[in-house]
């Protein structure tokens, strides 16, 4: 009697569970449930994993394992993906190179979402000429591609990691400031909105109450997928010399740097950390397109 | 729809003062002084103090901006029958007449027209001289070599418009049918295999598909070239400056094969992005019209499926596909930089790399002023064709 009682409580608990079970929850599930999500949500957990644990998982130390016996060396054995011109084991400058893009797409994204959104809901909300500062401002610096502007900006700045990523997190401001100013447009007329206006909520707790977390899903989808764009644009902006500076790994610098060298054949210098960015971005992209279709189905493309 | 037209004009007018102020603004993020950085450190302080002194620098802002976007602008009342057309097409008032060089004058100096320095215009009996100024298209003179940069921008922009409109004409090639069949065979093996192909496209990072085609095709292989627009001992006649349609002008078969076969691999890497781009939005596209009322009743009508999908469902779905094509041929021109620099192929991309290395700022800024003009002035085209294809959008 007693056992089944509890049955009863553990069902009604869990129904509940269920029902009370967020919106974003949900997603999350469908969102798992594709195939390529899933393909993608894999190469994105490798792809943090390596770079968090890079020192542990790298064979050898990245920048001071020279052995210049050992140059160009097919891979082996002892070497999976060769070793580069000074004798370094390109497996682990390729795992050690995953360190700086993940760097980079964190902070990229960090930078572009914050300023973006913020600059998008002062522009939404209080509209007038702060509106049309704010919104003529990104139509200009949407009026350059994104990476000749990236380009301009860290040459301006000075080469090296952190300007490559102040340089990419601005240039992706836009994008953010536009979704963020459509979403506090749509969402500040909604019934849900005036009534709480109506019940004296002040602005800053119809935006963090109301108008975010209603806008989170469209955020959240592009800033995966502006991780893998963002991981490509550094990876260029390193293979113009622009990016994190010698002896420290970078994809797109090692890729510069391979191009000496497959004239004599050596093309692992070139082909593994290529296929880290794209699988990579392939993984961001993938999972990205999988959430987007399964936190807001209106922004499908294809 | 003149004015939508006359609207969309006036709209473009404050952006470009922004793209102006933007790219103008670039010299002055740099560190310190911007003199010092660009001829590095161990520049003579006379030197320094010259390029501060070419590049205006000492100035106040308000006055740079100004200098920069107008140049120097002096007017002056002269006669009218003293005015002469210069073989640039400017106006000078004449001086003298020396063998078959006429010389002008201006303000206290005097050149011979071969050589006008001061670009000049008249309206009417007032003429108008610059030095200098990006609206006159003068961008100022690069600061190693000191090689005026509006010119070596115009021998070196048809590399890169070649290699562009070959890319953008192969992604567009391939997409539009890759998208219309995705589309019509939905879910398929077809339909699987054509948009993972083009999730990997976005996904590649260009400059190393670039490599992998120089090394597979040009090295391994053999057959192409790994780099330049011509072999050397190959003789051409520039009249474009496209060497495609310059070797077809002048029917110099020789010169057209080897122009193709460096054309090649560049195109193809820089066609991958806007290929898989564009063959996204064509196969969304397809699939929203399909879905639209108006097929059905095309369908109910008996209309074979290929008039529904060519007349009815392809001239609808192309709408935003244009768009998208649009802003792919400006976005082309920042890729063509890494292209360019792996195939080391003469265009603007190459040369902002090497400007870029060599700290050569007045190159950086007039390229991406440049490519941002393009950019904006595609879109504007872009947005008035979109009026004149949609139907439904009456803008005025």
């Amino acid at each position: 009697m007693t056992v089944s009682i509890s049955d009863n409580q553990l069902e009604a608990q869990d129904a509940f569970s269920r029902a009370s079970e967020s919106q974003f929850k949900r997603a999350m599930r469908r969102t798992i449930k594709t195939r390529s999500a899933q393909v993608g949500l894999v190469l994105v957990v490798s792809f943090l994993i390596i770079g968090i644990f890079a020192p542990i998982v790298s064979p050898y130390d990245a920048r001071s394992d020279l052995d210049l016996k050992a140059r160009l060396q097919p891979p082996s054995a002892e070497h999976p993906f060769g070793t580069d011109d000074l004798g370094r084991d390109v497996l682990t400058r390729v795992i050690q190179g995953a360190r700086v893009s993940l760097q980079v797409g964190v902070m990229v994204v960090a930078i572009s979402l914050t300023i973006g959104t913020m600059l998008g809901l002062v522009a939404g909300l209080f509209g007038g000429i702060l509106d049309s500062f704010i919104m003529r401002t990104m139509d200009v610096m949407l009026s350059f591609p994104y990476v000749l502007l990236a380009i301009a900006l860290v040459a301006a700045l000075g080469p090296g990691l952190r300007n490559a990523m102040i340089a990419i997190g601005i240039v992706y401001i836009p994008p953010y400031a536009r979704l963020a100013r459509s979403m506090a447009l749509q969402i500040r007329e909604e019934d849900f909105v005036l009534a709480a206006r109506a019940l004296g909520a002040g602005r800053r707790r119809i935006v963090f109450t109301h108008i975010l977390p209603n806008g989170l899903s469209p955020l959240i989808v592009m800033g995966t997928l502006s991780m893998g764009t963002a991981i490509l644009d550094a990876a260029a902006l390193g293979f113009l010399g622009l990016g994190q500076q010698p002896p420290y790994p970078e994809w797109g610098k090692m890729l510069v740097d391979s191009m000496q060298f497959i004239l004599s054949g050596s093309w692992w210098v070139m082909l593994f950390p290529g296929l880290a960015i794209m699988l990579t971005v392939l993984g961001f992209n993938l999972l990205g397109d999988g959430l987007r279709d399964a936190l807001d189905p209106r922004l499908r493309i294809g | 729809m003149t004015v939508y037209i006359l609207r969309r004009l006036a709209a473009t007018i404050p952006v470009l003062f922004g793209v102006s102020l933007l790219v103008f603004s670039f010299i002055h993020l740099i560190p310190g002084d911007p003199a010092l950085a660009m001829l590095g450190e161990h520049a003579t302080e006379e030197n320094v103090h010259r390029i501060r002194e070419r590049l205006g620098l000492n100035e106040p802002l308000p006055t740079q901006y100004v200098r920069f976007l107008v140049g120097k602008m002096t007017f002056e009342k002269v006669n009218p029958k003293d005015i002469y057309k210069t073989r640039k097409g400017n106006s000078c008032v004449k001086l003298e007449k020396l063998d078959n060089l006429i010389v002008c004058q201006h303000g206290g100096s005097s050149w011979t027209d071969k050589y006008d320095q001061n670009a000049c215009y008249n309206l009417a009996s007032v003429m108008i001289c610059h030095d200098g100024g990006v609206m006159w298209g003068d961008m100022g003179n690069s600061v190693h070599g000191n090689i005026p940069v509006a010119a070596e921008l115009k021998r070196r922009f048809p590399a890169t418009v070649e290699l562009s409109l070959a890319a953008i004409a192969i992604a567009i090639l391939i997409a539009i049918p890759a998208g219309v069949i995705s589309a019509l065979k939905r879910n398929s093996l077809i339909d699987t295999f054509t948009m993972m192909g083009a999730l990997v496209g976005v996904s590649m990072p260009i400059f190393w598909l670039a490599i992998l085609l120089m090394y597979v095709f040009g090295l391994l292989l053999g057959w192409l070239p790994t780099g330049g627009r011509l072999s050397v001992g190959i003789e051409l006649h520039h009249i474009t400056g496209l060497y495609l349609v310059d070797s077809l002008l002048t029917r110099n078969w020789v010169a057209f094969k080897d122009a193709l076969s460096h054309l090649v691999l560049p195109a193809i890497a820089l066609a991958t992005i806007p290929l898989a781009i564009i063959a996204r939005m064509m196969r969304s596209s397809m699939l929203e019209v399909l879905g639209l009322d108006y097929v059905r009743t095309a369908r109910a009508k008996g209309l074979s499926e290929r008039v529904i999908v060519v007349r009815h469902v392809m001239r609808n779905a192309m709408l935003p596909v244009v768009t998208i094509i649009g802003i792919q041929l400006g976005s082309l021109m920042g890729g063509a930089i890494l292209t360019e620099t792996v195939f080391a192929w003469p265009g603007i991309g190459k040369w902002v790399f090497d400007a870029i290395s060599g700290r050569d700022y007045p190159i950086v800024q007039s390229v991406t002023l440049l490519i941002a003009l393009i950019f904006v002035l595609v879109n504007l085209l872009v947005d008035i064709s979109y009026a004149f294809l949609n139907p439904r959008i009456r803008y005025d």
